[in-house]
């Protein structure tokens, strides 16, 4: 396997494009069955070389997509909204976004306070739990809660996931409906300042927070306390203690903990020191929920909900090549997150000797398509296969959504 | 300025009986579907508009400093404003229950179709406008519905043809163990005997944001108390899609000169939102650390701080900090080199220009939609959301006790103040937290509650330098000039050569005009909608 420079992006970008980007399954995605003149309203940006930005490209067809990204060799592609008249008339006075795939961005350094194996671009399959566990909690709330079906998760090259919500009724979403799901969906709140992140009140636990629970108990011992070491160093004993909200409790348990010395201990004292004031029914109504509180405060998805929110934010395209790292944005099968590797991701640089290897090897260069050569095929076929699903939908039911707004 | 039976054109009553059955009329509290359709004079109409335009800023000025979150509350502090100004119909509107008993008469029913559609009217032309009428018609709306009674909101159900029919059960009993969980102060006894309705999620936002009901594959489970939510949703999306479908229709009525006053009507209402235009330049980057210091309500000092240390700021910060730097006076190139001079200690300037100058340049109306946007009042960022990562809503809300009692500390607060300051905070009461700190901080002076940043900064400002808020004089004079134009009419009524009445003004009067074909001629593509 190579590694990648960054300088030589710009000599195998056109080659990638030519090679290997799955445009035809990428233009059945975003025209959705040619639903409502989608495609042709779409805004696309594309970031070149140099930092040159350019907003609100948009094509008429997969034939004048593919010329002009051969032409402009984006190093990144964004996709934003659909609007309501083709992007080329940005500077009519009525133009403004109409629909938009639902989008989640979740992003690794919005954990920096609690991770401790790498820090700011770094990643490792320790850390990587975390988008583990944010994508199983997600895509249960997306399909049990509100029904959506079509989603479409992507690495999102360096650090981090997105997921895109592909159904109709997600994309016809006004800016209030988004701004209601993405807050929904978002149990860690408070900034930097706070540092009780997490707030159950009563003793009924709403079902989406009671699955949440469920999904991340399985992680959070063996992620947090042993593998991160959260209660390892006296410090990260202080973060953990700040999400207890009671000054008294607060100094207790300090005491419990520091009689012991590594992370686990300290956990089980925790555990033992609250459910020991719980059954003697001395623990404070407010601090009933106080385990689940802080499980949820270290593992439960921590969004940018901004990018939720607003029907015109632009989000990065998936098979996008990350410039620092030669990843590609690879979509991956939600069901089978865990074994989702960021350190196996296809690199850029990989993928043109793999293409070279087969070649050299082989004589049926012609026949076999490029991608099918590479270790990128795998995540082609999910999106395919994603895709496929997407058009089921547009035979069963041509024009109408499922609901009534 | 009530309408006097003499005065009433009888269309009106008219109007009246023909719209019986069409939700209409036929209930004290409507959702606005169908245009009135009566002639009336012209100075009547204005006298209507400046009515509601009235109550619409009583709502507008009394909800965000009423302090508690208790819905009666708030309803009795607007009351309250409403009868201080003699608004009688609106104070009976308000408090009606539905039925009989409510002492609300056609003609109060009529006055209400009425004036909002021609506030309505003057407030179909820009974003801005139609958002501000949105909020306060909604406010308004809402507080008439929790005045209902069981009956009252059955009737209303009827009279609009809503027909929200129970969950079976049978299916009750299905989803049970995810009503009894997820439905906000539910418990067995309750949900058992109550009714719940089964509803897109898209009608219940806001239980929705707010994680308050039992969400199962798109539905929405709510328990009948929580129809308001579905019905103010339902008045939303109406009166939203009527705003954009009458602004598109009303050039031709711009040009009648008949009705510049009506249109303009909004102008009379805006100087108090804190939006008023100050001379930009009255602060400059180079002031910002001593004013910070000084007169800057605790939210923007930390944000102020925050990017000061960080160079870097989030989009909520961004927002926060921007628009309220924006309302003191910084003018658009002096913030875009405030910004630009602390990014770029981090980031290439190719990079800002490209990623930050936009958003910049957009809150102040300079790109996108060129909408002017507001400063966020303190229950916007109460009600904000703040992620992890985030710096920006409120300090004495958003920011752990022991770290804003540090803050405190280091801004110089004695212990005894900390004291009550921390008092309110535990007690949820921010607002008052924060006025405590202002009163901490300008010893010897008068306040009032603390309802939005820049009225913080302006009270500051004016106990430092002496010099009264501009808003405030603003505000005055415009209510003045309601008056002297009410007075203009009423004179030029009885002397109609007056030299001194503009042409507009005197066109007020003697002449009929014909509502049914202005608000026609604007709403005509509303007629299939609705
Ligand atoms: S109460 Fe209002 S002004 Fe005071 S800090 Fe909070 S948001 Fe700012
Ligand atoms: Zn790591």
């Amino acid at each position: 396997m190579s590694s990648f420079s960054e300088d030589s992006l710009t000599d195998m970008l056109p080659l990638y494009y030519k090679r290997l980007f799955p445009f035809e399954p990428y233009f059945r995605w975003l025209n959705y069955g040619n639903e409502k003149g989608y495609f042709v309203r779409r805004e696309f940006s594309f970031t070149l070389v140099n930092d040159i930005y350019i907003r609100f490209k948009s094509f008429n067809d997969l034939d004048e997509l593919e010329k002009d990204i051969y032409k402009e060799r984006p190093v990144k592609i964004d996709i934003g909204a659909v609007y309501n008249l083709s992007p080329r008339e940005k500077n009519h006075p009525n133009f403004s976004p109409s629909e938009k795939e639902l989008v989640f961005d979740i992003d690794m350094t919005d954990y920096d306070d609690i991770r401790t194996c790498c820090s700011g671009a770094d990643i490792c399959d320790k850390c990587w739990k975390f988008m583990v566990v944010a994508c199983k909690v997600l895509d249960a709330a997306l399909r049990e809660d509100f029904g959506f079906e079509h989603l479409l998760w992507v690495f999102s090259g360096r650090r981090g996931i997105h997921c895109w919500v592909c159904d109709a009724v997600a994309r016809s979403l006004p800016d209030k409906a988004r701004g209601a799901v993405a807050e929904y969906l978002q149990v860690v709140t408070g900034g930097v300042n706070m540092t009780k992140k997490v707030n159950i009140f009563g003793d009924q636990v709403h079902h989406s927070i009671q699955r949440a629970i469920n999904i991340t108990k399985k992680y959070f011992v063996n992620m947090c306390i042993e593998e991160q070491d959260v209660l390892g160093t006296s410090k990260g004993v202080t973060q953990f203690l700040g999400a207890v909200a009671d000054d008294h409790l607060r100094d207790e348990l300090q005491k419990e903990l520091m009689k012991h010395t590594t992370s686990l201990d300290r956990w089980n004292a925790f555990l033992a020191h609250v459910t020991g004031l719980k059954e003697k029914g001395m623990l404070k109504k407010r601090n009933q929920n106080l385990v689940d509180e802080i499980m949820l405060q270290y593992t439960y998805p921590r969004l940018d909900i901004n990018v939720s929110k607003g029907l015109n934010h632009l989000l990065k395209s998936p098979f996008c090549v990350h410039p620092k790292t030669g990843k590609i944005c690879v979509p991956f099968n939600p069901k089978l997150v865990e074994k989702f590797s960021p350190l196996t991701v296809p690199v850029l640089s990989q993928l043109i000797e793999e293409i070279n290897e087969h070649d050299s090897k082989n004589d049926d260069v012609k026949s076999v398509k490029d991608y099918k050569k590479t270790s990128i095929y795998k995540s082609v076929v999910i999106f395919e296969t994603f895709v496929r699903g997407l058009e089921e939908t547009f035979k069963k039911r041509p024009v109408s959504n499922s609901m009534e707004f | 300025m009530d309408i006097s039976r003499k005065k009433r054109v009888p269309a009106m009553d008219g109007l009246a009986e023909k719209s019986i059955g069409l939700g209409e009329h036929n209930h004290d509290l409507q959702l606005y579907v169908l245009p009135p359709t009566s002639t009336i004079q012209l100075a009547e109409m204005y006298d209507l508009a400046v009515e509601r335009m009235k109550v619409l800023r009583i709502l507008e000025q009394t909800l965000p400093r009423v302090p508690s979150r208790n819905v009666d509350d708030k309803k009795s502090a607007v009351l309250h404003e409403l009868k201080k100004q003699n608004l009688k119909t609106f104070a009976k509107l308000l408090i009606s229950m539905g039925n009989e008993q409510s002492g609300i008469q056609t003609n109060d029913r009529v006055k209400d179709h009425l004036s909002h559609f021609i506030v309505r009217l003057a407030h179909c032309q820009s974003e801005n406008l139609r958002n501000w009428f949105l909020n306060r018609e909604l406010e308004l709306f809402r507080l008439r519905f929790l005045s209902l009674n069981a009956q009252g909101v059955r009737s209303f159900l009827e009279a609009n043809q809503l027909h929200y029919s129970p969950i079976t059960d049978e299916e009750k009993s299905s989803v049970l163990k995810g009503l009894l969980s997820s439905t906000a102060g539910a418990t067995h006894a309750g949900v058992e005997t109550i009714d719940f309705y089964k509803v897109p999620f898209t009608d219940v936002l806001d239980l929705i944001t707010t994680r308050k009901v039992y969400l199962s594959r798109g539905y929405a489970y709510i328990p009948s108390r929580d129809l308001l939510s579905v019905i103010s949703s339902i008045f939303r999306s109406n009166l939203l899609r009527n705003l954009q479908i009458t602004a598109s229709s009303i050039v031709d009525l711009e040009e009648d000169e008949r009705l510049k006053p009506l249109l303009n009507l909004h102008q009379l209402d805006f100087a108090e939102t804190y939006d008023y235009k100050k001379a930009e330049g009255v602060v400059s980057p180079e002031d910002l650390d001593p004013l910070s210091r000084v007169s800057f309500p605790p939210c923007m000092r930390q944000l102020h701080e925050s990017i000061r240390k960080t160079h870097h700021a989030k989009h909520g910060t961004r927002m926060q900090y921007g628009l309220f730097l924006k309302s003191i006076g910084l003018g658009l190139d002096d913030a875009v080199r405030f910004w630009r001079d602390e990014f770029t200690k981090t980031m290439t300037p190719e990079k800002f220009q490209s990623h930050y100058l936009y958003n910049i340049r957009h809150n102040y109306g300079q790109e996108g939609k060129r909408t002017a946007y507001s400063a966020f009042s303190c229950m916007k960022i109460l009600s904000g959301s703040v992620g992890a990562g985030d710096c920006h809503g409120c300090p004495f809300k958003h920011n752990s006790q022991p770290l804003l009692k540090q803050q405190l500390e280091n801004y110089g607060i004695p212990l005894l103040g900390i004291q009550s300051i921390m008092d309110f905070v535990s007690q949820q009461q921010y607002q008052l937290a924060c006025t405590k700190y202002f009163e901490i901080t300008h010893p010897s002076a008068t306040v009032e509650v603390i309802y939005h940043p820049n009225q913080f900064f302006e009270m500051s400002r004016k106990i430092h330098t002496g010099v009264d808020v501009p808003s405030r004089k603003d505000f005055e004079s415009s209510r003045r000039r309601i008056k002297t134009e009410k007075v203009v009419s009423d004179e030029s009524s009885v002397n109609n050569g007056s030299h001194n009445v503009e042409e507009n003004d005197s066109v007020w009067d003697a002449m009929d005009v014909d509502v049914s074909l202005l608000i026609e001629e604007a709403e005509k593509n509303n007629k299939g909608a609705a």
